[in-house]
């Protein structure tokens, strides 16, 4: 439910964008009212959520073998943690300072 | 009685012998021509596929999208250019960018678009008009894939 809410926000963020200047600097404005900011802190303790009970369900489904041991699923969902921080760094980069 | 010993055997007949202990497999038809059509127009799989597709999206990806676009913009912690019109402009239209936005709004909804449907079922326990809610929920998600890829390509 939150993250098709995000989709559709984005989406609305794209839309702005497209329409020119002042459509896209009036949705940062909007973006800033206190309850469009509670509406993305809902959105992102769903989603912060989701991103743990789906690395959990990942590393239960996805056994990883080395050679004949299978690393134990806190392995993997380290993996995951890891791979999340580093993808979450390169958006953050371009999304920021690129 | 005792059965002759494998080394006392000429290689005839233990090929002979196992000729006749072998359980010949029993001819099955196959799926019908109907079926097998069916199964192929079923779009289940690939509704799965770009499920779990979106789940990672959203797991790997959204959190951090959230985070900077919702939170950190509102609170001032970017630098004051980092979503002024001109950079994102720019970025946007760089054609990776516009892919990589295009999964990044396309993807999430068809995982929304898979779960809830089963949430419809088993959550809220709704099992009527199922073709109805299946219809909904995945024309939301290719409406949305539509209209995402649209609107970039108008930026």
């Amino acid at each position: 439910m939150f993250v098709a809410a995000f989709s559709g926000l984005l989406l609305l963020f794209l839309f702005a964008l497209s329409r020119g200047r002042e459509a896209y600097e009036g949705f940062l404005r909007w973006l800033k009212l206190p309850g469009v900011v509670a509406l993305f802190a809902v959105i992102l303790v769903a989603v912060v959520y989701h991103t743990a009970t789906w690395f959990r369900l990942t590393a239960h489904i996805q056994r990883i073998r080395v050679g004949r041991t299978v690393l134990p699923e806190g392995a993997t969902i380290a993996g995951l943690v890891v791979a999340w921080i580093v993808a979450s760094g390169i958006v953050a980069y371009f999304h920021i300072w690129f | 009685m005792d059965e002759p010993r494998v080394e006392e055997m000429s290689l005839g007949a233990i090929l002979d012998e196992s000729d006749a202990r072998e359980v010949r497999r029993r001819e099955r038809p196959g799926p019908s021509r109907a079926y097998r059509l069916r199964q192929l127009l079923h779009p289940e799989p690939i509704f799965w596929a770009l499920f779990s597709a979106g789940g990672f999206v959203a797991a790997l990806l959204v959190p951090v999208h959230v985070a900077i676009l919702g939170i950190a913009f509102a609170a001032g912690w970017l630098p004051d250019d980092a979503l002024s019109y001109e950079r994102v402009l720019h970025l946007v239209q760089l054609p990776l960018v516009k892919l990589y936005l295009w999964a990044l709004v396309a993807l999430p909804l068809y995982h929304w678009a898979h779960r809830f449907r089963f949430a419809i079922y088993h959550q809220f326990g709704i099992v009527r008009w199922k073709r109805f809610v299946a219809v909904g929920c995945y024309g939301t998600a290719i409406a949305g894939t539509a209209i995402s890829a649209w609107v970039l390509l108008t930026i």
